[in-house]
């Protein structure tokens, strides 16, 4: 758990040494007039979307989003739907509690230190319940 | 034991006697056998406990705090069911954070997992990896079965055999019996 935390927090910290990805937006103009030869090659550069879109009208090839739809339909037609949504769901969450700042605040860098924190007597005269508590409050 | 409790009372005039130092004083006296010794172990215990007893309660919520972050850290999914439970605020920890599950583990188990703590050899906050591993290990029962607070707080504390039986003590004991130093005694 510990080493695990610790990898944790060097990624974050680390995370920031890296220069932001720059957004590349896909040429819409070119694509709409390049025509039917410029699409594969627009394509094949990006391959993480379309393995999807071909996949859906390719019955030999079973991509990710496939299989898990491919499982409740052998057993109950209509229950297929209702369970990918629920998934869908889900997923958005995860997405959601991924997409949050992660932030190491200063309680959570105190873990990594091995040094044990003790309380300056002040503080414990002042909210400690001890006997010079009792006088103060008599006085 | 209550002498010892009083002489403390007198020895740290500042913090009193809070209710839970009992649970702090007894492992050490019933391992040293010596009043003594046991007293100046247990003033030494509680120089990093004393932060625990304070009228404000400022100690106790800075590990609260502590533990909601690193929750949230390190499992989010779990953190999101916890808040959707009202249960962020780890208030169901409290009496393990306060006394470091002096009641909730069985007896053995407290004298093997405080000498581990003691050691700091990771972090001198490790207790509250002990809490992350315990919510870890019932996490399955906690996102199914455990919709609102008084559920949560509940299951913490009347089902403590439950709760901390075969929990992930053996494993983060684990983890610092692997990193130390070997040391061959004959």
């Amino acid at each position: 758990m510990f080493r695990r935390f610790q990898r944790t927090v060097e990624a974050i910290d680390k995370k920031s040494n890296f220069p932001k990805p720059k957004l590349r937006q896909r040429p819409v103009q070119n694509a709409s007039l390049g025509g039917a030869q410029s699409l594969p090659a627009a394509t094949g550069s990006t391959s993480g979307t379309d393995t999807v879109s071909t996949g859906t009208t390719n019955s030999n090839s079973s991509p990710r989003g496939d299989a898990t739809n491919a499982v409740p339909d052998d057993n109950g037609k209509g229950k297929g739907r209702p369970v990918s949504k629920q998934a869908v769901a889900k997923d958005n969450e995860e997405e959601l509690a991924d997409q949050r700042p992660k932030i190491i605040s200063p309680e959570l860098r105190e873990l990594l230190s091995r040094k044990v924190e003790i309380l300056p007597r002040k503080v414990v005269r002042k909210e400690g319940e001890g006997l010079e508590s009792l006088r103060r409050d008599k006085k | 034991m209550k002498d010892m409790l009083l002489t403390y009372n007198e020895y740290n005039r500042d913090l009193g006697y809070v209710q839970g130092m009992s649970d702090l004083l007894a492992p050490i006296y019933a391992v040293m056998q010596d009043d003594a010794i046991a007293f100046w172990g247990f003033q030494h215990f509680m120089d990093r406990m004393e932060r625990n007893f304070l009228r404000d309660q400022s100690g106790m919520r800075k590990q609260l705090l502590t533990l909601d972050h690193l929750v949230q850290l390190m499992d989010p999914k779990l953190y999101l069911h916890l808040q959707s439970a009202d249960s962020t605020n780890f208030f169901f920890f409290f009496r393990m954070l306060l006394v470091w599950y002096k009641r909730e583990f069985e007896w053995l188990d407290i004298l093997h997992l405080w000498e581990v703590l003691w050691t700091d050899f990771l972090s001198s906050g490790f207790h509250l990896f002990i809490a992350l591993a315990i919510l870890e290990k019932h996490r399955g029962v906690i996102m199914e079965h455990l919709k609102h607070f008084d559920e949560v707080l509940k299951y913490s504390k009347l089902s403590s055999v439950i709760w901390f039986h075969d929990t992930n003590f053996a494993s983060s004991q684990r983890v610092v019996d692997n990193d130390r130093p070997r040391i061959h005694t004959d």
